[in-house]
């Protein structure tokens, strides 16, 4: 009976614990935007899964109701996330404003390349909706964004030595073990190795039709 | 880019350049725009690599993440109401079913009877023959000795297989007594036969088998095969 009692007690404890858990971290998610976003910088799993289920619904739901289809809302939130992942620093607006207005504006840019809607009437009072209301900064955190796709496009193309060899040279890693764990004869190999694998990937990035946005 | 360039907008990079060399160079940066456009995107392709390496880990939780829900769309996606009404209806029907089933047979099948000695030759009397040897060591569990002095003996063909399978049935070997037993059962010992062999497919399980074998049993089969019959019954 004694035992009973504690496991019970234990259980409840931890029932007690997760509860709490999730109820701050629930309050803090719909209070802090400042929160979510150092959230999804520093790789906060939860965070961004809270924000999957918070916000994606509303991205796909405007997607949706203007000519998308449920992957192209996937994509573009996916972006909108990396987008701020990468080049935002800090929330003026409420973290879902800020989604809302990158997405608008990814999924417009992506029709008018796509020159698909372009006619559609519906279409152009959003776009025109869209573009009016969203901030400057932001289009240049855009810019700054799809350089830095057209950068990793490319990058990604590399083999994995050459993409594992620029990551641990950058990360500052000695010159004897990126010798030892990409297994090069020697340090000179690996030099050279990573002089061809620049000119290489700055080959691919200058044969892009977008190449000319790296210099804007 | 060759590699010379490389080292030498590394070097240019770092403020290791000598002060001749970077007049030398900055003289370049103005005159060739070729080197310029190299250098610049030396440049860019740096700073992305260090914002790649400042970024990794989110990035993967990111990309982890998006997959994540990327499979959870498609698993929703195929289960559409009429398809999760389907398979619901699937899942309720193949439990009643089996529960059905299980409930039936539990109430048709004999349970696993017990063994119920013959009349062994030494209850008769006899107990200087090769039978009542083999019979004897069946009965002191020397199943292996009783069946190979029963095997080696001057029986009928018929008496050497009922008493091998009867030794088996002594001693639980009930795949041995199927195997054994034999196929026409004649005269007296014909209940007795049917008996082991009902016997033999009860204690292995074999349910249906059975049943059959019940339900075609001759209709003057002896009393007291039918109590144990009626008894192992539910």
């Amino acid at each position: 009976m004694g035992r009973f009692t504690i496991s019970q007690f234990k259980k409840n404890l931890i029932t007690l614990f997760k509860i709490n858990y999730l109820y701050t971290t629930s309050f803090d998610l719909h209070l802090s935007n400042n929160k979510l976003l150092h959230g999804l910088k520093s790789g906060d799993r939860v965070i961004v899964e809270s924000i999957y289920a918070d916000i994606f619904p509303k991205v796909k739901s405007w997607v949706l109701n203007n000519k998308g289809k449920e992957e192209d809302a996937y994509d573009i939130f996916q972006e909108v996330l990396e987008t701020i992942l990468l080049k935002i620093d800090s929330v003026h607006t409420t973290f879902e404003g800020l989604v809302m207005q990158i997405a608008k504006y990814k999924w417009i840019d992506k029709i008018r390349k796509a020159k698909t809607v372009s006619s559609n009437n519906d279409f152009v009072s959003v776009k025109t909706d869209t573009e009016n209301t969203i901030d400057d900064s932001l289009i240049e955190k855009e810019r700054d964004y799809l350089k830095y796709k057209l950068l990793d496009n490319y990058f990604t193309q590399l083999s994995p030595i050459c993409q594992a060899l620029m990551l641990k040279v950058k990360k500052g890693m000695s010159v004897d073990k990126i010798v030892y764990d990409l297994e090069f004869k020697s340090a000179n190999t690996m030099y050279r190795r990573k002089a061809a694998c620049i000119e290489r990937w700055s080959k691919l990035i200058k044969q892009d039709k977008n190449y000319s946005l790296l210099n804007d | 880019m060759t590699e010379e360039r490389q080292i030498l907008f590394e070097k240019y990079i770092q403020g290791k350049l000598e002060a001749n060399e970077l007049v030398t160079f900055n003289d370049q940066l103005r005159s060739d725009a070729s080197f310029k456009e190299e250098f610049e995107l030396y440049k860019v392709m740096e700073g992305f690599v260090e914002e790649k390496v400042k970024n990794e880990g989110a990035l993967g939780v990111l990309q982890k993440v998006h997959q994540v829900e990327i499979k959870k769309e498609a698993v929703n996606a195929k289960l559409t109401p009429l398809k999760s009404f389907i398979i619901f209806f699937i899942v309720l029907a193949t439990v009643f079913a089996y529960l059905k089933l299980s409930k039936s047979s539990k109430q048709n099948a004999p349970l696993a009877m017990t063994y119920v000695d013959p009349n062994w030759p030494q209850e008769r009397g006899k107990t200087n023959d090769i039978l009542a040897n083999a019979a004897s060591l069946a009965l002191n569990n020397k199943t292996t000795e009783a069946i190979s002095i029963l095997k080696k003996s001057s029986l009928s063909d018929f008496d050497k297989a009922y008493w091998i399978s009867e030794t088996f049935a002594k001693s639980n070997q009930f795949d041995s007594v199927i195997i054994y037993l034999p196929k026409q059962s004649l005269g007296i010992l014909r209940d007795r036969i049917n008996y082991l062999e009902i016997l033999a497919q009860s204690r292995l399980e074999h349910t249906a088998i059975v049943q059959q074998l019940i339900k075609e049993l001759p209709e003057d089969t002896d009393t007291f095969y039918m109590k144990i019959y009626k008894s192992n019954k539910k």
